[in-house]
């Protein structure tokens, strides 16, 4: 019994499980406050859905459907016993249950967001140690101005830059979609690089890649700026500390000091910030998604505002909420792996 | 040498190293080797049809070896289903994809399509259909009967939603009958003038298709989901038209091809497009960069204006199609707020304003309106005065107001919807006229998001002073725009702001006798009297007959609605996909 008794409380005390209990609690007021918000929203969505000329009866119906006529809180009690079916209820815009559309716009989204962190990671760790090593040279100085303009300028400013500049100027990178319109890759996980490499096709592979060129690197240019300054002064504050002084005064090449000793300290404060800049693609990517007419989450749930498509509005909050705690706890987890202080502790 | 070297860089420097190399060769490689060629030149699935009907107006080209795309942009990715649809994209889609019973010529005719024949009683409420044989399904290949046409106006009508409105408070489903295979008898609840019109908007589904696709339980009692589900997925269509669905990519584009064994294929234009693609997406720099490489053939109508002149001025060959239609602009007034519950004060405010301005200074390819409905609705007639920017007039109607003297306690709201920037300069325009008049009368205008003006005009008290709103007709007769209105059943929806109450009930009788009517002349003689009869309450203001931009590729896209040669004034009628022809030779000529 006591042997059972300690598992539980190892169980409770773990990291993991104490997050999960967090994250689960989070997520149910974030759907809580979106739900009563959507609410307030002016408009009769039923209305709005079918249009001025519907027939009152067929609205009637849908607004019976959607519970509109309960108490906000039954309302409320009605979508969270159809989440636990695993339903999320009727988009109003596409008329289908909200999940589905969620599991059909989400990997495109997913797709551009993974491509667009790894852009970033690289891009971020280059700029940075360069920048980071070399202070006060005349390479630090330019990616100082790089990183300002980064910083600056909005995604959607650059994805419209790189559309003129690529697709239009140069014709190299194509301007809009996921894939060409002659090739037809049929639908296994969504995730269109995967499931070009699942059913062989090279070509559509490629194409596919070259799709995703632009919106990444428009998503990931501001972040990367931005966390390229981080690093940098990480760095420059990590370099001049005793350990690393006394590295320099055993002969050690600076570089090696650098590169080896000062790095990894120096991205352990980055590592927060990138998670969540990553993280944040998944909700500000809808301007990149609509200059791309990439048909991804992030538009989809613009569209739900807009229209107030209170069932996929909730819906596509919900996801970017999960997907903040995953970011999150993986970040959490970098951490431990990285900082040998918070692994005794 | 390798330990020199590893001394001279460290691990974390090598790795980032191989990654630079790794991403230059392979961003190079990617650029230079698939770097986009000039056109898609890829064989035709299916030879070019034989020229029949219509010709084009640029000769036929011979070689049929390339494949001819069209690709559309509209606000949206169409809905498929037949009885969901009713926006722009999906009324398009719809048309091109299935068939009807009747069609509309470009100079407005309805002609029989399905249909070979029709009779209908002295009384006008039964409609006898007399089905064409051959007619057959994309992907069944099933013919269709009389069934079919039964099971679409049942589904049409009892899910409720897209066109319905425009048959379920005519059509007695109890009544209405199949009598043989090719033969239905479709029964009125009461007589329908406009009931032809109507019926464009019946698409025929292949029934045993659908049933086959029926989910139970579904909102629909026995019926299930009536196929909903299936047909909103895209997958396939149930439909007999022009073109079919060769893939739906849910959020991004419809991919249509030709269907060979179209009912009507000696109808396809010579150079008809093998495949169209419609997108769904309007974003103004997308556009610009997809006609300038000429991925784009023909552009949705809400780009601003500043797109189009940059797209006619700079891209070579890309024309401006300019669509003048069945739109209407008005500045909708509220006859129960004081002081507008005066009619001279209505009408004062009609002669306050600078309608010239208006048009040279704001959109000056818009037409000015001078009644309650766009001049190219059949059925329109002049109104009995035309009015003109005349400040003197206004201050004399003024002067007859219960109001005069004390205006200054009566400010006049007017909102814009804040989605629409133009609309603010009109609104400052009717300010500064309105200010201009010296009477005290004082404006406020103010800036409203669309959804909260949805929400205010659904009660009476919530309503504004004034709202500046466009609206379209259903079909093409001045009929249409009288129901969505001034008719009290649009009484709290965005379609009215005028709320005249002290008219009724009157005016809805009067509106409602005149659909009746299936004389034709009659029935436009009656038109042209409720015309007349709104106009002289003062209910709105008449500013823009809207006219639907697109820009395209003049070069090689023989649009024959750009030369007004389509019934564009029916939604989605504009791109009769079948009778556009395309040259994708031209196109690579541009492209070298």
């Amino acid at each position: 019994m006591k042997k059972i008794k300690n598992v539980f409380s190892q169980i409770y005390r773990s990291y993991l499980f104490r997050r999960t209990i967090i994250s689960f609690l989070s997520l149910l007021g974030l759907s809580l406050i979106i739900f009563a918000l959507a609410r307030v929203i002016p408009g009769d969505p039923a209305r709005m859905a079918l249009g001025p000329r519907a027939p009152e009866d067929v609205v009637e119906r849908y607004r019976e459907m959607l519970h509109l006529k309960d108490p906000l809180i039954a309302q409320y009690y009605y979508w969270l016993s159809d989440l636990f079916h695993g339903r999320l209820g009727i988009s109003l815009v596409t008329f289908r249950d909200v999940s589905a559309d969620i599991l059909e716009f989400l990997p495109a989204t997913l797709e551009l967001m993974l491509f667009t962190a790894i852009i970033q990671i690289i891009g971020t760790i280059i700029l940075g140690t360069i920048s980071g090593c070399r202070p006060g040279s005349l390479v630090d100085g330019a990616l100082r101005i790089f990183a300002y303009v980064g910083i600056t300028i909005p995604a959607f400013v650059w994805a419209i830059l790189f559309q003129l500049i690529f697709s239009y100027y140069l014709g190299w990178l194509p301007a809009v979609g996921r894939i060409s319109e002659d090739l037809r890759v049929p639908r296994v996980t969504g995730f269109m690089l995967i499931d070009t490499i699942l059913t062989g096709n090279v070509r559509a592979f490629i194409d596919a890649l070259q799709h995703l060129i632009l919106p990444s690197l428009s998503l990931a240019l501001g972040a990367m700026a931005q966390e390229a300054r981080i690093l940098r002064s990480s760095l420059v504050e990590n370099i001049g500390k005793d350990y690393v002084v006394t590295f320099a005064s055993h002969g050690i090449p600076y570089r090696t000091v650098c590169f080896k000793y000062a790095l990894k300290p120096s991205l352990l404060g980055l590592v927060p910030v990138m998670g969540l800049d990553i993280a944040s693609i998944i909700a500000n990517a809808f301007m990149v998604e609509m200059i791309f007419n990439w048909p991804g989450i992030s538009r989809y749930g613009i569209t739900a505002m807009l229209r107030k498509d209170l069932n996929a509005i909730v819906g596509v909050v919900l996801v970017v909420g999960l997907i903040y705690v995953i970011v999150n706890i993986l970040v959490d987890i970098l951490i431990f792996i990285l900082d040998p202080r918070i692994r005794r502790r | 040498m390798s330990r020199i070297f590893t001394q001279a860089l460290t691990r974390l420097q090598l790795v980032i190293i191989i990654v630079i190399i790794v991403i230059a060769v392979v961003g190079g490689a990617i650029a230079a080797l698939y770097r986009p060629t000039a056109p898609t030149l890829t064989p035709s699935p299916t030879p070019t049809p034989v020229i029949t009907t219509p010709m084009p107006t640029t000769p036929p080209t011979t070689s049929p070896v390339v494949e001819r795309i069209l690709r559309v942009s509209f606000a949206n990715v169409p809905y498929p289903d037949p009885a969901v649809g009713s926006d722009e994209a999906s009324s398009n889609f719809l048309a091109n994809v299935y068939d009807t019973l009747v069609y509309v010529t470009p100079n407005l005719t309805i002609i029989p399509w399905v249909t070979e024949r029709w009779d209908v009683s002295s009384d006008g409420l039964i409609w006898t259909f007399y089905l064409r044989k051959g007619v057959k399904f994309h992907v069944t290949g099933r013919e269709m009967i009389a069934d079919d046409v039964y099971f679409s106006l049942l589904r049409l009508i009892t899910i409720g939603e897209g066109y319905a409105y425009l048959l379920a408070p005519y059509v007695d489903m109890n009544k209405t009958k199949v009598i043989d295979q090719y033969t239905i008898q479709i029964v009125l609840k009461k007589p329908y003038g406009a009931f032809l019109w109507a019926l464009l908007r019946l698409y025929i589904v292949d029934s045993e298709l659908v049933k086959q696709h029926i989910k139970r339980p579904g909102p629909y009692g026995e019926w299930g989901d009536f196929g909903r589900e299936w047909l909103m997925s895209g997958e396939k269509d149930a439909g007999s038209g022009p073109y079919m669905i060769k893939e739906y990519r849910r959020g991004e584009a419809m991919i249509l091809q030709k269907y060979k064994d179209w009912w009507n294929a000696k109808a396809f234009a010579p150079n008809a497009p093998d495949t169209v693609i419609m997108y769904g997406f309007t974003d103004p720099s997308t556009i610009r960069t997809l006609m300038a490489r000429r991925e784009l053939e023909i552009t949705d109508q809400w780009q601003p204006l500043e797109n189009y002149e940059w797209m006619i001025n700079n891209i070579k060959y890309v024309e401006l199609a300019k669509l003048h239609g069945g739109q209407e602009f008005y500045l909708m007034l509220n006859s129960q707020k004081p002081p507008l519950d005066d009619i001279h004060v209505r009408k004062a405010l009609a002669y306050a304003f600078d309608y010239e301005t208006a048009i040279k200074q704001i959109n000056p390819y818009e037409k000015r309106a001078i009644t309650v409905a766009p001049s190219a609705l059949l059925g329109w007639c002049a109104p009995p005065e035309n009015i003109t920017y005349d400040p003197q007039k206004a201050i004399e109607e003024l002067k007859k107001s219960k109001y005069w003297g004390q205006f200054d306690k009566y400010p006049i709201d007017y909102w814009w919807v804040a989605e629409v920037p133009w609309e603010e300069r009109v609104a400052l325009l009717f300010k500064s006229n309105v200010e201009g008049l010296g009477v005290g009368l004082k404006v406020n205008v103010i800036k409203m998001p669309w959804l909260s003006v949805v929400e205010a005009l659904s009660k009476v008290n919530t309503s504004p002073h004034i709202v500046s709103i466009f609206v379209q007709t259903d079909y093409p007769e001045v009929g249409s725009m009288l129901m969505n209105r001034y008719h009290s059943k649009t009484y709290g929806t965005w379609m009215q702001n005028e709320w005249l109450y002290n008219y009724q009930p009157q005016l809805d009788r009067m509106i409602e006798d005149a659909v009746a009517t299936l004389n034709t002349q009659e029935r436009y003689a009656k038109y042209c009297q409720v015309m007349n009869y709104i106009f002289n309450l003062y209910p709105s203001i008449y500013l823009y007959e809207h006219t639907t931009l697109k820009a395209y590729q003049a070069y090689y896209v023989d649009w024959p609605a750009a030369k007004g040669n389509a019934p564009y004034l029916i939604l989605g009628l504009d791109l009769e996909y079948w009778r556009i022809n395309v040259y994708p030779e031209k196109r690579a000529e541009l492209l070298k």
